[in-house]
Parts: structure tokens; C-alpha cells; sequence
């Protein structure tokens, strides 16, 4: 090639490369990003969807947050959501960036009707992450949505810290991604199990630490904080537990770090299908009524290791007989099985039969800073 | 050996990581995705070897020349158009599946034409490039972009919320008659070393070596690009519903999250570094169908100041049908067509394979 042609090839793709910076380039004093998305069902029967949109201001400094406003707040009824998304984008000056939205919370109310309808546009939108969490709103997802906590600041979002394990880490807390709901919506033998976050009437303080079961078959199922960190030590995800142990006049309380939980389903034709479950566990004890002796320390171990044991068990059965499965038990059976016949099917014969055998093994390591 | 010929086969493995493979692989799973995987590899591993043990006959050879020189007349034209047109399908399916990639995730609000257009620009520019050079524009990029996607992958692997129950669900699917076109998809992303056609003359002087060793090797990556291009989605998406996503290994990344990264949406990064080597991908087919064209058309008196302008008339044809097809394919239509493309792969390879031993026994060699 001549060097003639060369140059002219090369002018002419960056004449072109000036062409196409003009579409589709917004500045980023024309946007504005979207923090978390609220969606509740009204009773409205023409415009069943109300959308609450958290919309973060920018503002020059980190303390400039103090003084003005730091979040403004849009919420929209209509009769789809992705209308009321398009009708909000008219309530704004600028573009509405979804790119952002981490948080997704959901009102109680739309658990209870239909969960994939609503989630439908969430999952099939491509700018929305699926790596946000989602949450259900109480007393309704607005209402969260609009709660501001004196401890948040400009720059790191109240919700975010809740589920990110970068801010609280709390064995009472179950964060969800969207991803996880929508395998666990839609995937046979998982059900999903999404966080319940509180606000006050004030507006002014979130809690998270229950958690809701929504089955396939609509038949939601609470689980108080106690049974949510349960729930959170059987699927393996919860770190810095707090177990109450209680004999006689004694009362301690243990810190546990670690928790590792292994389990089988055995099925054999003659007996009674079986689950055997390990949970090993360390730790150290943090609160005691009385003095303690680290000779016992192997005597604490086991009444630990019964307390938690009995909190287990009783656990499994509420979800053996609600019929519940958020822990993924026919998703193994179904792993461990040959599909040569439909294996789902058997498994929902089995599951309300089965046994559970749960050995718990704690070893605790020091009785903290005083004996 | 050669490192370059590593690269051929490790490009396309790397590219075909993104849209269709795993599409068609996911879709097979409940009817004999595994094993038609593993007939896949087996075939993928004689292929390599074939292509191998027929150019460390032949060094400094390209195809088209020793056709020429062995094949009866009549036959030589419509075979090596029939091949360029392949070649050309295969970069083809490419550019559209990438173009209808950013489209959909990176850049939305541009224009289709305009997409395939940035990407034609770079491409006519880089396929008249010389053959040497395009192997070097391939090892910088390689080198710079594996790490990220080996990284990439890792990360999945290791990911908390990686669900290893759903790939043993799909490992039960196990006694299944193999389905064929997971076959054949298994067997595209071995197909890299067909671009020796060409490739295999910048190397004069060392030769195309052959041997086990290097078989195996290439085999390997295979092996391990097939794994996590169906176990990766899997993992992370369950396995009941997976044949619902539209590109299974994209929205798989944006499963994955970089908390302490300065993206914290794997997404991007991953868009960004696959299109780079997508990017090389389309230079290597497009640069194998120039090449066989252009040993079938010159035209000698098409000149201008000492240069044959033979070659850009191919690149307008290539231009104009590239931004015809894109306008007028749907999304559905491009997979259902991807689909009988690879159908027809293990046909066309067979054929060339055939081609070699008849080349091979008239030379004498």
C-alpha cells in the first residue's frame, strides 16, 4: 500500500471516529443515578404498581452533604412498571441511570400476589445489575425506600452496607442478590428467602434481621431473627453467631466465628429416607452469669452443642412441615440422583417424611478475656 | 513449536466463550450436552492433529497454493470460493452476534449500522495487513487480555454463591444419546487451527511440528474452556431455566461483583476484553477469506500508482453485506442460522481433511 492511501485510510477513521462520539454521549451533569428502586402493590385496581425511585444528588464534598439535601425521592402509580419508569424519567430534569440501582425493595404486598410478575422487568432490563440485593419493605417498600438514617452519609449507602458484608457483618442478616432470586424462583427444589428490612414510623432507622420465605406456591412463611440466623448457619453463609445457652441457673453466651455444615440425604429402599447433617463450629464464649473454668471448656462445647442441635432440628421440621425447601435440600437430591426417572417428583413424596440427624460438633477455644 | 499456531487455536477458544457456544451447549443440556461434548474433544483432538501432520509436510505453504498446484483444474475455483465463503460466514456470525451484543449492553443507544461500521472500519484496515503482522497484532493482545478472562473465570469458580448442586443436576443428565449439535459447537472451538490454511506461510524456515505432546496440550484448553463455558452459567443460574437467557455467559458475569474493585460490575470488564479478542477472531477469518480470494480474483490491470486496488473491492463486498445482513437479521434469526453453520461444520472439515491426503499423496511428500 502506497503511504498515500494509508493516510487517506487514516483520516478517514478518525473523520469518523469524530462522527461518533455525538450519539448516544450524555454528560454526567445530565444524569442522575438511581440508588434504590421501591415497588409496592396498591389496591387500585387500574393502576396496581406504585414505584418509588431513591435518586442520589451530587454534591462537591463529602461534608457537603450536611447542609442540603442529599437524596430526592419520585414515586409513580400505573398500570405497568415499565410505564411508571418512563413517566418518572418525566418528573426528573435529567436522565435517569439505573446502572447504579444496588437495592431493590419490594413491598409486602407484592410477595404476597405475584412475585415473578413484578420481577419480570428487573430481570429482563440489561441496566439493571443483577448483582443488586433485594429486600422486602415493612411497613411497605416506599416507606423504606424514603428512610434516611442519620448515619448515612453521601457516599456510602445505608442499604448497601447492610447486605454487602463490607459494612455490617450480622449472622442476622440474609442478603439476596437478584440473580439468586431469580434461580431460586424459578429453579424446582430451591425456594427463595429474601430479607425483611424495617423501618420506623419516623423514618429515620432500618432493621434487617427477619426473613421471608416465598415459595412457589405463595404460601410465605416469616422466619423470626432467631430462625433467620439459624437459617443462615444451615446454608453456610453466617459468620459472628450468637448462641443463648441455659442450664440450671447457668446462662452463657458464646461467639461463635466459624461454622461449616455438610449434609447427605440417604434413602435406601427398606427404611425411612434420612438427612444426615453436620454443623462444626468454633468459638469463644462472650457472656457468662457465672465464673467459668477453661477446664470445662469441653462441657461448655457439649451444651452448646445440644442448645444448637435442638434450635436446628426445630427449625427443619417448621420448613419440613410447611413444606418450604429455602436451603436447597431437593436441589441435592436431585444433584446425587440419576435423572432416568423424574427425580423432583420423588423427592416431593419424600420430603415430608423424611428424618433429620443433625450432630453438632462446637469446640470453644477460650473463655474470652476474663475466666 | 510455533508458539503462534497456540494463539490461532487459543483465540478462537477464547472467543467462542462468549455467545453462541454456550447457547447452544445450555440448550442441550437435558439431551446429551456432555457426551456430545466429550465426542466433540475427541474429534476437535483429531482435527488438530490432521492439520498438524498436513502442514509439517508442507512448510511455507499456504492451501490455496498447494491446490493449485495438485487439485485438477476444474475443481480448484469452486472449492476454494466454496471455502472462502465459510470463512467469511464464520466472521460474519461474529460481527453480527458482537454487534447485537453492544447493542444490547454497552452502547444502546447507537445505531446498529453504526456499531458493525466501528467495527468494519478497524477490520478492513487490519485484514490487508501482512500475514506476519496480523500474527503479531494477535500475541500482544492475547497477552494482554488472557489473564483478565482466566481471572474472570476463576472468580466464578470461587465465587460464595457458585451453587455446585446445579452443575451435579446437570451432570445427572449424563445418559443421554449425544445430541449433535452440542457436538458440533464443542467441535467449533477447536477449529482455530484451520486458519493454517493461510497462517502457515509465515513460518518458512520452522516448520509445523507434530506431535502428541502438542496435541494434548491444545486438547487441554479445550477441555478447560469447554468446562466453564458449561458450568460457569450453570453455577451460577441454575440449571431448569437457563435455556431462558438470551446470552447465558453475559448475564453470567454480571453475576459476578469486584467489591473492592474500580469496576464493581464484572459486566463491563468482561464486554471490554472479550471484544478485544472477538476482535482478532473476525481479523482471522476475514484475513483467511481475503487471502483465498485474492489467489482466485487479481486483476492485474487494476492499478493505481504501482498499487492493485484488487483487494479493496473485496472489502466493499464484505462491507455492504456485513451492513445488509446486520439490518436485517433478528436476534432469533442469527442463532437459528449460527446453528446450521455449525451443523455444517463437521462436513466441511471432513472435506478438507480429505483434501490433505489426496494433496499429500500427489506430492509425494
Amino acid at each position: 500500500m502506497s503511504s498515500l492511501i494509508r493516510k487517506g485510510l487514516l483520516l478517514f477513521i478518525c473523520f469518523s471516529l469524530v462522527l461518533l462520539s455525538s450519539c448516544g454521549f450524555k454528560d454526567i451533569d445530565k444524569r442522575i443515578f438511581v440508588l434504590a428502586i421501591g415497588i409496592d402493590l396498591t389496591e387500585n385496581k387500574e393502576k396496581p404498581y406504585k414505584v418509588t425511585l431513591k435518586l442520589a444528588i451530587p454534591s462537591g464534598t463529602l461534608k457537603g452533604g450536611q447542609g442540603g439535601e442529599k437524596y430526592t425521592y419520585v414515586t409513580k402509580e400505573s398500570e405497568t412498571l415499565a410505564k411508571a419508569l418512563r413517566i418518572l424519567k418525566t418528573h426528573v430534569d435529567k436522565e435517569m441511570d439505573f446502572g447504579h440501582a444496588s437495592i431493590i425493595i419490594l413491598g409486602k404486598s407484592v410477595i404476597e400476589k405475584d412475585l415473578a410478575d413484578v420481577m419480570d422487568l428487573l430481570i429482563r432490563r440489561r441496566d439493571i445489575q443483577m448483582i443488586s440485593w433485594v429486600g422486602v419493605g415493612e411497613p411497605s417498600a416506599e416507606s423504606v425506600v424514603k428512610t434516611e438514617p442519620p448515619s448515612e452519609m453521601a457516599v456510602s449507602f445505608a442499604f448497601a452496607n447492610f447486605f454487602s458484608d463490607n459494612g455490617v457483618e450480622s449472622a442476622y442478616i440474609v442478603s439476596t442478590f437478584l440473580f439468586d432470586l431469580r434461580r431460586r424462583m424459578f429453579e424446582s427444589g430451591l425456594d427463595p428467602i429474601l430479607p425483611i428490612v424495617r423501618a420506623n414510623k419516623k423514618k429515620t432507622k432500618l432493621m434487617v434481621n427477619e426473613s421471608i420465605i416465598t415459595p412457589k406456591n405463595n404460601n410465605n412463611i416469616t422466619l423470626s431473627s432467631n430462625e433467620t440466623k439459624l437459617y443462615n448457619i444451615l446454608a453456610n453463609r453466617a459468620n459472628k453467631i450468637d448462641i443463648n445457652v441455659k442450664k440450671n441457673k447457668m446462662s452463657f453466651t458464646v461467639a461463635l466465628e466459624k461454622s461449616k455444615v455438610k449434609y447427605k440425604i440417604i434413602t435406601s429402599q427398606n427404611s425411612q429416607p434420612i438427612i444426615k447433617m453436620k454443623i462444626k463450629t468454633t468459638g469463644i464464649i462472650e457472656e457468662s452469669n457465672e465464673e467459668l473454668s477453661p477446664t470445662l471448656l469441653k462441657k461448655y462445647s457439649k451444651l452448646v452443642n445440644q442448645k444448637t442441635k435442638k434450635d436446628a432440628l426445630q427449625l427443619l421440621s417448621r420448613f419440613q412441615d410447611e413444606n418450604v425447601d429455602p436451603l436447597g435440600l431437593g436441589l441435592r437430591y436431585k444433584a446425587t440422583r440419576l435423572h432416568t426417572k423424574d427425580t423432583y417428583k420423588e423427592w416431593t413424596k419424600i420430603y415430608p417424611n423424611i428424618k433429620f440427624d443433625v450432630t453438632v460438633k462446637t469446640s470453644l477455644k477460650s473463655t474470652g478475656t476474663v475466666e | 513449536m510455533n508458539r503462534y499456531v497456540y494463539y490461532l487455536l487459543y483465540i478462537n477458544m477464547f472467543a467462542s466463550m462468549v455467545i453462541s457456544v454456550p447457547k447452544i451447549l445450555l440448550h442441550e443440556r437435558k439431551d446429551g450436552a456432555i457426551i456430545g461434548m466429550i465426542l466433540g474433544i475427541i474429534a476437535g483432538m483429531l482435527v488438530i492433529y490432521a492439520y498438524l501432520w498436513f502442514f509439517n509436510k508442507f512448510p511455507g505453504k499456504d492451501y490455496p497454493e498447494l491446490l493449485k498446484k495438485y487439485f485438477p483444474k476444474w475443481l480448484q475455483f469452486p472449492f476454494l470460493l466454496f471455502l472462502s465463503l465459510v470463512w467469511f460466514t464464520a466472521g460474519l456470525n461474529t460481527l453480527i452476534s458482537y454487534t447485537f451484543m453492544l447493542k444490547r449492553f454497552l452502547t444502546p443507544e447507537m445505531p446498529v449500522v453504526w456499531i458493525a461500521s466501528t467495527f468494519l472500519i478497524f477490520i478492513s484496515y487490519g485484514i490487508l495487513m501482512h500475514t506476519k503482522s496480523i500474527l503479531y497484532t494477535i500475541e500482544a493482545i492475547l497477552i494482554i487480555s488472557s489473564p483478565v478472562t482466566i481471572f474472570l473465570s476463576t472468580k466464578a469458580f470461587m465465587s460464595p454463591e457458585f451453587e455446585w448442586d446445579f452443575v451435579r443436576e446437570a451432570i445427572m443428565y449424563v445418559y443421554r444419546f449425544p445430541s449433535y449439535s452440542a457436538f458440533t459447537a464443542s467441535l467449533y472451538i477447536f477449529l482455530g487451527i484451520t486458519n493454517l490454511l493461510i497462517f502457515n506461510r509465515a513460518w518458512s524456515t520452522k516448520r509445523v511440528q507434530v506431535s502428541g505432546k502438542h496435541v494434548f496440550l491444545m486438547g487441554l484448553a479445550g477441555i478447560m474452556i469447554l468446562f466453564t463455558i458449561y458450568i460457569v452459567p450453570l453455577g451460577m443460574n441454575g440449571f431448569n431455566n437457563i435455556d431462558h437467557l438470551v446470552y447465558p455467559a453475559i448475564t453470567t458475569s454480571d453475576t459476578l461483583r469486584m467489591t473492592f474493585g474500580v469496576i464493581e460490575r464484572v459486566l463491563y470488564l468482561f464486554l471490554l476484553f472479550f471484544l478485544a479478542i472477538t476482535f482478532l477472531n473476525l481479523l482471522l477469518h476475514w484475513h483467511v477469506t481475503i487471502e483465498i480470494l485474492k489467489s482466485l480474483f487479481w486483476i492485474k490491470k487494476f492499478k493505481w500508482k504501482e498499487n492493485n486496488l484488487t483487494p479493496y473491492i473485496f472489502i466493499i463486498i464484505f462491507w455492504l453485506i456485513s451492513l445488509k445482513t446486520v439490518t436485517s437479521l433478528s436476534e432469533y434469526q442469527l442463532f437459528t442460522y449460527t446453528d446450521y453453520f455449525f451443523y455444517c461444520l463437521p462436513f466441511i472439515t471432513m472435506i478438507i481433511i480429505v483434501s490433505f491426503w489426496f494433496v499429500k499423496r500427489r506430492a509425494k511428500v
